[in-house]
């Protein structure tokens, strides 16, 4: 929009025109994350056609072999090709990231929006657990939990989900504390909704925005913890490849095998880097007071 | 019907805030009633008490601060004050239903007009009280749809998908309307409904209202503090000044001789149709006394220009002066004027 002002031509950006997907796709560093997290999800879909070895296959023939054209990333200690291991292992990593922010939203959800909603002791009884449940340094509760049981892929997504929900009902409270007090929420009492219906129903799409986007910032750092724990030994068990446990392989290898080590932790910086790119766009282009004028 | 029973009668409500400085009184024994199909308009200057008294009759209150303390709310015969929960949402919406002033916040924004008004139909359960249908069946959409052609929204099978804020100030407010009138209900309340919206756009949401009281039979609790809304759509006003109904009278009466020195007042504040010029236009001295400052005796005797030694001593309540008025002021009951007070001058303002 051009505006003239004191005789000069001035551009004045008008906001809100367009809607947020426009102001997302002019954010660059938001388009550059969504790709990488396009391109993975698309990756983890296809691994088996786009794997070019099978990620369990070992071939003693060809040890600790540099990146070369027979085998783009190399080899490790079993022979196996690090490419296939890497395309495999980005089925669990968001496999994890996604089923473990699934269950943390989900509870995060439920209890913000119920402590928000009713107030009172319930918001008291509901964010003193979080308060609670905030004390625990989480790593060390989770391997505490993964001690007792079994170190499955299965269980550490329920630990993860179980030990991350705190942030999104805090963020969901608050949402909802702002929004009970609109007029839209005392008509549709007076259209004789139930309490529930109100909650669920007419206030919780108002507050999808910054659950999605908080969401999304939790996936990036559910896929580290994984990555984490697996590197620890207690996450996913090899043969089964995952970012996490492909480390701990380097690591013993680090001297002479330098790849074993640096391809897997690109592929855990450069995931949770688009994630959380994704998400900061979509905070800035989903609420419109840090959209920038 | 000859013998129209009241439909809403309300019975010296009286409504207690708590405050950390103790309690406050909005309301202090208020009584009005309501046949079917009448219309009654409540008038007073902000922070009377008139939302308050509104929001009391659908139980709507925030309990945590306000509580009802006295008084009966009678609607077709049951108490509404003691009637349970899950029974009165039965009555929101169905039989009871209000709009709002300001229609900016009153729609929720994630939602379009249409599915909204479906939901008000909706949270009643699966049958629809008008039409029978089954809210699932495609004929409740034709049936809102043909509801927010009754409100006067152009286009109404476009508008059904339209989002709040897609709408102007007038077509939301009537949007509102459609919702609160979907479910058939008796009684309308309507807090302020202009306030928000120009002046043209008053007008027109003014013969909205009466055009769907004559055809329905909706009876009608105007809140307003707008004199000239009351002569549009009243039959019956109350005016009430700081938590009580300080003068009842039919509209043509009230607007013809104005007894309450308030009622004065009100009314020698607003411009009648006086060529600009002929007329100073007085306002009120001072302001509705805060509600932890209502002074004993009469609450407006600080204001009031006939004020009597009475006045500070003695709260007059609201007596019958002929069968269709009644006035709450020392000026008007018998033993002020026998006294040697002034005898209350009847006539124009």
């Amino acid at each position: 929009m051009n505006l003239l002002v004191l005789g000069k031509k001035v551009r004045v950006k008008v906001p809100g025109r367009g809607g947020w997907l426009a102001s997302f796709a002019a954010n660059p560093l938001a388009i550059a994350g969504a790709f990488v997290v396009g391109g993975l999800c698309l990756v983890a879909l296809l691994a088996p056609w786009v794997a070019p070895y099978d990620p369990q296959a070992i071939d003693t023939w060809h040890i600790l072999e540099a990146p070369s054209s027979a085998h783009l990333l190399g080899t490790d200690s079993l022979g196996r090709d690090c490419l296939s291991r890497l395309i495999y292992g980005s089925r669990i990593s968001l496999l994890v990231g996604v089923v473990s922010v699934g269950i943390a939203t989900s509870i995060g959800t439920v209890l913000g929006a119920l402590a928000g909603f009713y107030g009172r002791w319930v918001d008291s009884l509901i964010m003193r657990l979080v308060d609670i449940m905030l004390c625990f340094p989480t790593i060390f509760l989770i391997m505490a939990v993964i001690a007792f049981l079994q170190p499955s892929i299965w269980n550490i997504m329920a630990v993860i989900g179980l030990t991350g929900w705190m942030g999104v009902a805090r963020l969901v409270r608050a949402e909802f504390l702002s929004l009970r007090q609109r007029d839209f929420v005392l008509a549709a009492r007076i259209s004789g909704a139930s309490s529930l219906r109100i909650a669920f129903h007419h206030i919780l799409p108002n507050a999808i925005a910054p659950i999605l986007v908080a969401a999304t910032l939790g996936v990036g750092g559910a896929i580290l913890t994984e990555s984490a724990l697996s590197f620890l030994g207690i996450g996913v068990q090899p043969p089964t490849p995952s970012w996490g446990n492909m480390l701990t392989e380097g690591k013993d290898n680090l001297e002479i095998a330098w790849w074993l080590s640096v391809f897997p932790g690109l592929a855990i910086l450069v995931t949770v880097l688009g994630y959380n790119l994704l998400g900061e766009g979509l905070r800035d282009a989903l609420d419109p007071r840090s959209r920038e004028g | 019907m000859n013998n129209n029973p009241d439909l809403l009668s309300v019975q010296d409500i009286k409504i207690e805030i708590k405050t950390k400085k103790g309690p406050v009184y909005p309301v202090r024994g208020l009584s009005f009633s309501l046949k079917r199909g009448q219309s009654l308009c409540i008038v007073g200057e902000s922070g009377c008490g008139k939302s308050v008294t509104a929001l009391s009759v659908l139980g709507l209150l925030p309990k945590s601060t306000f509580r009802l303390i006295h008084g009966k709310i009678l609607f077709d015969g049951t108490d509404l004050v003691k009637l349970p929960e899950n029974m009165m949402r039965d009555i929101r919406g169905r039989r009871i239903s209000m709009v709002f002033q300001d229609p900016m916040t009153a729609l929720n924004p994630v939602f379009s007009i249409g599915e909204q008004i479906r939901e008000a139909i909706v949270a009643h359960g699966d049958t629809h009280p008008m039409t029978g249908k089954t809210t699932g069946t495609p004929g409740l959409k034709e049936w809102i749809v043909e509801l927010l052609g009754l409100v006067g929204i152009p286009e109404p099978d476009r508008r059904y998908y339209s989002y709040p804020h897609e709408l102007s100030g007038g077509l939301r407010q009537r949007a509102m309307m459609a919702m609160a009138l979907a479910c058939g209900p008796d009684i309308l309340i309507a807090d302020e409904p202009t306030t928000a919206l120009d002046v043209t756009i008053q007008a027109q949401i003014l013969n909205l209202i009466r055009q769907l009281k004559q055809k329905s039979g909706l009876g009608l609790v105007l809140i307003t503090h707008n004199l000239g809304v009351v002569a549009q759509i009243a039959e019956k006003v109350l005016v009430m000044y700081a938590g009580k109904a300080v003068e009842e009278a039919p509209v043509d009466e009230l607007f013809e001789a104005p007894f309450h020195p308030y009622t004065k007042g009100l009314m020698e504040s607003v411009p009648y149709g006086l060529p600009l010029g002929t007329k100073r236009l007085r306002s009120i001295k001072g302001n509705v006394p805060p509600l932890d400052a209502i002074p004993s005796g009469c609450a407006f005797q600080s204001r009031c220009t006939q004020s009597m030694e009475i006045c500070q001593r003695k709260d007059p309540p609201l007596s019958s002066l002929s069968p269709t008025r009644k006035v709450a002021c020392h000026l008007y009951t018998d033993c002020a004027w026998k006294k040697g007070g002034a005898r209350p001058t009847v006539g124009k303002p």
